[in-house]
């Protein structure tokens, strides 16, 4: 056996083995395999997705085209959540639902870990369920199948789980990207709802996915926005007012929208498990049912957002539009269909907005503009309420409609909105349905309290700082007075550096004890230069003190003022961190008893 | 066995290897996308661009039908799935008018203009649009756009209709400056146009410009010297510019030719009462002026009284005619008269036409300031 390698080794041209060499060098540079790998991730995961927008609305065109029998519009989506109920329970357990959560569970959960088959069956499932007039959306399975393209592709060439872990919100960014034509929102969601950290150090790689995967979809689609809108713009200030009321309204149907979709999944997951397989069926009758008498509920139904942006809908249909399709989502994505909220939440939106544009216009026709505007304003309101991110929000209703005009009363609605879902739910949805899953996945609230927790909250007194001339004896005695095993040191010109008890210890026991403490802080390095002496101000987190104490082996570290590093403002010790913290400790009285001397 | 070196570089071959292929195949799979995309994205246009159509067939039948309502729901659906098609959007527009629902359709043509703002057929039918909106102005601004549009094979024949379209706008709310303007040039259209000549001739009397009128009106007389309508053409021009025995001679031939004509035996008529109350005819007598003078004044003050104000110009007049005699004296006196009966219809609030119009002192007066 040994041999065969050897000879197959030997047997390989010397270009293979350059070739090889320069592979696993690519490989080992992760900056290099990032740029290359976001390009491919982009370009591919744009053209499935692209692939699966195209199928899916083409099947849809001929399940129930708009000229067909009524009849069609009830057995479609009955048989469509039959076989797709029948398949996701049979073939693909983990492709039922949004996308969204199984994406996070993977970040967060399964080192990335997305199977082949998932990705496969939510093509398939998705496709049959969108098409067969199934009331949900298409762009949480797009991510979903764009992160699992990128976690595939990133184990096969055998990186790491860290590197998996950072390859999926890329493929999640670059199917956003081309779902929804919006290659910034595509970025801020990942980030933003994804990775719940917008800060997060894969920004490059998530922007060039997004960017290629955008620039895949005008290849092959054109530069066709996703809905046409006409140049709205405030017409009064006070129309202001209008827009408030609309995120009020949009804020409170978000809230009823998600109470009753998590209301209805915990009823569904009561029911027992072998009824698993036709739950989906009760969706695709509701919606059929709906949809004989309302054929504008079926799919994902953009071209009534157009509509409704064209204030092209009657305030009746408006209305009906909205609440049917509250229904009809809540009950198909909780019966367990294969399909996203995303664009239900844009759809609802548009049409809660159309309907207040319409009273509005009606009751201040000089100082309000149309219902289009209130439907697009509405759309994003929605979404901020219901998907609870606000910024991406905004940016995706400026890039789907690319109308600029009308932003500042978009924020205005977007964030009353949010602030209205964020306190009557106080779970934003992704996070609700993970839990309902069992699934504890990460989110804002808890980073936001370690973010509160500020090195100013167990800031303390500095003691007097010892001067750089004074002999390491007299430093010994002084320190050993105190309870710091950690001690500033300043000169004419202010803090110069730390000292450590046990440095001053250890210099009298090899017979230095006339050398100063200047001394004692070249010989570790430890003088004030810049930025090399470790500090924090009052303004960093918590968590960095203690970072850096575990970096550096001092239990107490200077806080030093912003405006000039040699002011000492006090200090922060482990103590005091742990006891911000709330940790309680053994052993009160030392205080330094984990310093690493 | 395998030195450490060998192994090590066994693992790493078969790591690159699998790496290699991996790039390898992606690059692969996304050639195959990409096409299975652009095959897809074909179908898909081809598809929709079939829908778009029928959708837009029905439309037309069912706007055919006077569904209006029926209609634009279709032209919407065609819209909807081809944006870039503007005779969808146009159609949608024009439905939308047809139906009434004029704000939407000016929100859908607008939208439209945005794309194709030079195309003559999107701006005439904003043009209607705002027309039916009663704003004549901006609707005049888009006529416009329309005449120097941009149009099909048949752009000639395209900007002429809207042309007289506008035309049409402007004799109906008397712009006369205006309509002249519009008319002027087509002064020298084809001579065998009669139809567009009569036209022509008809508006051209509208537009205040009879010289134009009967220069058209004559030259279908050359042609068909029974056309009785450019007789009465020629007769009205005539009477515009007061040549009231010419205007008669053409009146009269006109209703020989189509007698039992109401409006013409009216025209005749006035052109009759003219000629008796003219005071600048020649070959009569001084008295005779001075009483057709008298005459004159006595009827512009029976006309205006009525609608106008006690004014000390009104009390003067009334004190001249009480004062001067109805019969005999001067050239002076009856020159005197007229000018004051001039002064008064120069000085009539426009009140006084809308109540009871007089067109023989209007013809007369026309007479008179020549």
């Amino acid at each position: 056996m040994d041999s065969t390698v050897q000879s197959k080794n030997v047997a390989r041209p010397a270009w293979y083995t350059h070739a090889a060499d320069l592979l696993e060098n690519v490989r080992r540079r992760e900056d290099r395999l990032a740029l290359i790998l976001s390009l491919l991730i982009g370009a591919l995961v744009g053209l499935v997705v692209v692939a699966f927008i195209l199928l899916t609305g083409r099947l849809a065109a001929h399940m129930y085209p708009s000229s067909g029998a009524a009849w069609r519009r009830i057995v479609v989506p009955v048989l469509g959540a039959l076989v797709t109920g029948g398949l996701l329970f049979r073939f693909f357990p983990d492709a039922r639902g949004s996308g969204i959560p199984q994406t996070r569970a993977a970040i967060f959960i399964n080192e990335g870990t997305i199977s082949f088959r998932t990705i496969l069956g939510k093509f398939v499932c998705c496709s049959m369920s969108l098409a067969s007039g199934i009331a949900l959306g298409r762009e949480g399975p797009s991510v979903h199948i764009g992160s699992g393209i990128a976690s595939v592709i990133a184990r096969r060439l055998g990186l790491s789980a860290a590197q998996v872990r950072w390859l999926v919100p890329v493929g999640a960014s670059a199917a956003l990207a081309a779902a929804f034509n919006t290659p910034i929102a595509a970025v801020l969601f990942s980030l933003e709802e994804i990775m719940g950290d917008l800060h997060a150090p894969i920004l490059g790689s998530v922007v060039l996915s997004s960017t290629t995967s955008w620039m895949v979809l005008h290849l092959v689609l054109g530069d066709e926005p996703l809905f046409h809108v006409a140049a709205y713009h405030l017409v009064a200030p006070s129309e202001l007012l209008i827009y408030s009321a609309l995120g009020i309204v949009g804020g409170l149907g978000a809230v009823a929208f998600v109470r009753l979709l998590l209301w209805l999944r915990t009823a569904f997951r009561r029911l027992p498990r072998s009824t698993i397989w036709i739950q989906p069926v009760v969706g695709g009758l509701c919606v059929g049912v709906f949809g004989f008498w309302v054929p504008a509920v079926l799919g994902v139904g953009y071209d009534q957002v157009d509509r409704a942006l064209s204030s092209d809908l009657a305030l009746r249909v408006l209305v009906s539009l909205a609440i049917l399709k509250i229904i009809a989502t809540s009950v198909c994505y909780a019966s367990g269909n294969a399909g996203g909220i995303f664009g239900p939440s844009m759809f609802i939106g548009a049409m809660i907005g159309g309907a207040v544009g319409h009273v509005a216009h009606a009751i201040f026709p000089e100082t309000t503009a149309g219902p289009g505007a209130y439907a697009l304003v509405g759309m994003g309101t929605a979404f901020a309420g219901i998907i609870r991110t606000p910024l991406t929000s905004v940016i995706m209703i400026f890039e789907v409609t690319r109308n600029y005009s009308i932003i500042v009363p978009l924020m205005i609605s977007n964030l009353i909105a949010f602030y209205i879902s964020q306190h009557l739910q106080r779970e934003p949805i992704y996070a609700a349905l993970a839990r309902q899953d069992g699934l504890h996945l990460p989110h804002g609230a808890p980073r936001q309290v370690a973010t509160k927790l500020q090195v100013q909250t167990a800031l303390q007194p500095s003691p007097v700082p010892l001067r750089l001339d004074v002999p390491v004896a007299e430093a010994h005695r002084r320190m050993m007075g105190g309870s710091f095993r950690s001690w500033p040191a300043e000169d004419e010109e202010g803090f110069a550096g730390m000292i450590r008890l046990a440095d001053v210890t250890n210099a009298i026991a090899q017979g230095r004890a006339t050398a100063t403490v200047r001394d004692l802080l070249d010989d570790g390095d430890h003088r004030a230069k810049g930025d090399s002496v470790p500090h924090v101000h009052s303004d960093h987190p918590l968590g960095l003190a203690l970072a850096r104490m575990g970096a550096t082996g001092h239990s107490v570290l200077p806080v030093v003022s912003r405006a000039n590093a040699r002011t000492l403002v006090g200090v922060v010790t482990l103590h005091d961190v742990l006891d911000a913290y709330g940790v309680a400790h053994q052993d009160d009285s030392s205080e330094d008893s984990q310093d690493h001397d | 066995m395998t030195s450490p070196s060998a192994a090590s570089l066994g693992d790493r071959l078969a790591s690159a290897s699998m790496f290699m292929g991996t790039i390898l195949g992606t690059i692969v799979l996304i050639g195959v996308m990409l096409s299975l995309d652009l095959f897809l994205a074909r179908v898909d246009s081809r598809e929709s661009a079939r829908h778009a159509a029928s959708e837009y067939s029905a439309g037309i039948r069912l706007l055919q039908q006077g569904r209006a309502n029926d209609a634009a729901e279709r032209f919407g659906a065609a819209v909807a799935i081809n944006r870039s098609n503007v005779n969808y959007a146009l159609a949608l527009g024009e439905a939308q008018l047809d139906d009434g629902r004029t704000s939407e359709a000016e929100a859908t043509i607008k939208a439209l203009l945005d794309r194709a703002g030079n195309d003559g057929a999107v701006n005439l039918t904003m043009a209607h649009v705002l027309e039916h909106q009663n704003r004549l102005q901006e609707a005049k601004a888009y006529y416009h756009r329309a005449i120097f549009g941009r149009w099909g094979a048949d752009s000639t024949i395209q900007r002429r209709q809207a042309r007289f379209e506008l035309i049409e706008l402007l004799a109906g709310h008397g712009a006369g400056g205006e309509l002249l303007a519009e008319l002027l040039p087509f002064e020298e259209t084809p001579a065998d146009s009669v139809a567009l000549r009569r036209r022509l001739g008809h508006l051209f009397n509208l537009a205040g410009s009879p010289g134009r009128a009967a220069n058209m009106f004559r030259d279908l007389v050359r042609r068909d010297p029974t056309d009785a309508d450019a007789y009465a053409g020629m007769g009205d021009a005539a009477l515009a510019m007061g040549n009231l025995k010419t205007a008669r001679a053409d009146l009269a031939e006109a209703l020989r030719l189509n007698p039992g004509s109401a409006q013409l035996e009216r025209r005749l008529a006035i052109a009759d009462t003219a000629l008796s109350l003219d005071p600048t005819a020649r070959g009569i007598t001084a008295a005779q002026r001075f009483a057709r003078s008298r005459g004159l004044l006595a009827r512009t003050l029976a006309m205006i009284s009525p609608c106008e104000a006690p004014s000390p110009l009104l009390d003067s007049i009334v004190a001249l005619l009480r004062r001067s005699p109805s019969t005999g004296t001067s050239e002076g006196d009856a020159e005197a008269l007229v000018g004051r009966a001039t002064v008064l219809w120069n000085a009539k609030p426009a009140r006084c036409d809308r109540a009871a119009p007089d067109e023989v002192l209007q013809v007369l007066q026309t007479r008179l300031a020549q």
